[in-house]
């Protein structure tokens, strides 16, 4: 079962056509991979799903519902570009300040998404210290902690080491066992082929291939 | 909805913030220091310090009268507010969790707050720039009150008689604080507006043609008198139509300032709805 369609997305930043009648669908409990060069379009597919950047043209369809342009998919958990934080606050407090927007904060389970990432809930060291690795674990860690059936990750596996990225293949192939969607953009082949069930290319704006 | 409510206030604090605590706000602290400094406050205190006597610290009202003063502030609040349409990489993940309408929302509060924090931070500015030859009371000391005489005969002296004749240090203090908290507010809005309706650089002409209205409107006073109705900043003074026939009253402040924030907020909760999100570079 698809849980997210794109029907027909197209979009523009003025003459510059970004996204082109692209067709995708997401399957339930499936990791769906897109590939592509830089400025093949993979990012802004990704906002128009979040629902960042509006659609010229196009639909966007979750769960059989069609979403207004521009309507945030706050369903799905999501790592855009480079992750950001407010840099004063250490990583603890940052997942905080996120959960209890919809949930009751609960200070040992955050500490336990925490761990599970591999950063170390307890310390005190501020994410304008962290190296770009911890952040990319705190972005994982902030997109999975609400438990939410989708996630959205765009090149998730962004400065971390050999270790790191074995390990997140792991926790992401868990995920999916777990009844997870994930959408995911890599340029990293091995991700790719040992993580996705379904394969979509982009090139300038437009999908290529699926396999 | 209490929680979401909770957490919109924490964000609405955040934001706040980051605004009070960035770069930009340190440096149009340190302009006004410097031209405040310069323009009069040294002289006062040398004054003070000669004659041994105190002052009411309460400047900000004299000093928006005077227009280059006041241009210098207009522009300080166009570069504090040149960030428009305010949207930080780190709030991404929070606009994903409470959607496009209560990001907007929290932003217009906390430009609210902000602005009155401002104006906060610019009375406590006067009063560690007199620190210690500061008079506290609800009269005016006898200093202010010798000068506001002399500016009878010489006007390069900032200080109005008119407004010491009519209003207390007090009433002068409270009224000059909530009319530039809300003045300052009304222009970030409308700043916010633009960049969100059309685009940034528009935003910031319009910031611009705002901070230079006081010029204008000093130098063609006796031209075109009805140019103060549509120069913002001079009503962080106190104007009356008693003073100057060409002075618009509070209730016509008033009421531009209220249309004015309601007509910026309905629109940004209407355009929010198709705008896209273009992360800007921290400060």
């Amino acid at each position: 079962m698809d849980v997210i369609k794109v029907e027909n997305a197209t979009k523009k930043f003025g003459s510059n056509r970004v996204l082109n009648q692209v067709y995708m669908s997401f399957e339930k409990g499936k990791i769906t991979g897109i590939v592509g060069r830089n400025g093949s379009g993979k990012t802004v597919l990704f906002k128009c799903i979040c629902g960042f950047y509006c659609l010229d043209s196009g639909d966007i369809i979750y769960d059989n519902n069609k979403l207004k342009n521009g309507q945030i998919l706050d369903e799905a958990g999501i790592i855009i570009e480079n992750p950001a934080f407010l840099e004063k606050y250490n990583g603890l407090k940052n997942l905080e300040l996120l959960y209890c927007i919809n949930n009751k904060v609960d200070k040992a389970y955050l500490a336990g998404v925490m761990k599970s990432v591999g950063l170390e809930p307890k310390s005190r060291k501020k994410v304008s210290k962290y190296s770009m690795g911890m952040k990319q674990r705190l972005a994982i860690a902030q997109a999975t902690m609400e438990n939410k059936d989708i996630l959205i990750l765009d090149e998730p596996m962004n400065g971390l080491d050999a270790e790191g990225v074995d390990y997140f293949r792991r926790y992401f192939q868990e995920l999916k066992e777990n009844g997870k969607t994930l959408i995911l953009a890599s340029h990293n082949k091995d991700d790719i082929s040992m993580l996705c069930d379904k394969v979509y290319t982009m090139e300038n704006g437009e999908v290529v291939s699926m396999s | 909805m209490i929680n979401k409510t909770k957490a919109c206030t924490k964000y609405i604090w955040n934001l706040t913030l980051q605004k009070i605590f960035s770069i930009r706000m340190l440096i149009v602290l340190i302009v006004l220091y410097i031209f405040r400094d310069v323009y009069i406050i040294r002289d006062l205190r040398q004054f003070c310090m000669d004659y041994d006597c105190n002052m009411v610290p309460i400047f900000i009202p004299f000093l928006v009268n005077c227009f280059d003063y006041i241009f210098v502030f207009g522009f300080c609040i166009l570069y504090l507010f040149s960030d428009i349409p305010f949207m930080n990489r780190w709030e991404m993940y929070y606009i994903n969790r409470i959607g496009r309408k209560n990001w907007i929302i929290c932003k217009i509060i906390s430009l609210l707050f902000v602005s009155a924090i401002f104006m906060c931070i610019n009375y406590i500015m006067d009063l560690v720039m007199m620190f210690p030859y500061i008079d506290i009371g609800n009269d005016w000391d006898r200093l202010t009150v010798s000068l506001a005489n002399g500016a009878l005969v010489w006007d390069g002296n900032i200080f109005s008689p008119k407004i010491i004749n009519f209003y207390s240090p007090v009433q002068i203090g409270m009224h000059s604080y909530m009319f530039g908290s809300f003045i300052i507010f009304m222009i970030a809005n409308c700043m916010f507006a633009i960049s969100i309706t059309i685009n940034r650089e528009i935003a910031i002409l319009f910031g611009g043609m705002i901070a230079t209205m006081p010029i204008a409107a000093y130098n063609s006073k006796f031209v075109l008198p009805y140019i103060y109705f549509f120069s913002p900043l001079n009503w962080i003074s106190v104007i009356d139509s008693r003073f100057a026939y060409y002075l618009p009253n509070n209730k016509y402040v008033i009421s531009i300032i209220m249309l004015c924030l309601v007509m910026t907020v309905v629109l940004l909760v209407y355009k929010i709805n198709n705008k896209d999100f273009v992360w800007g570079r921290e400060d």
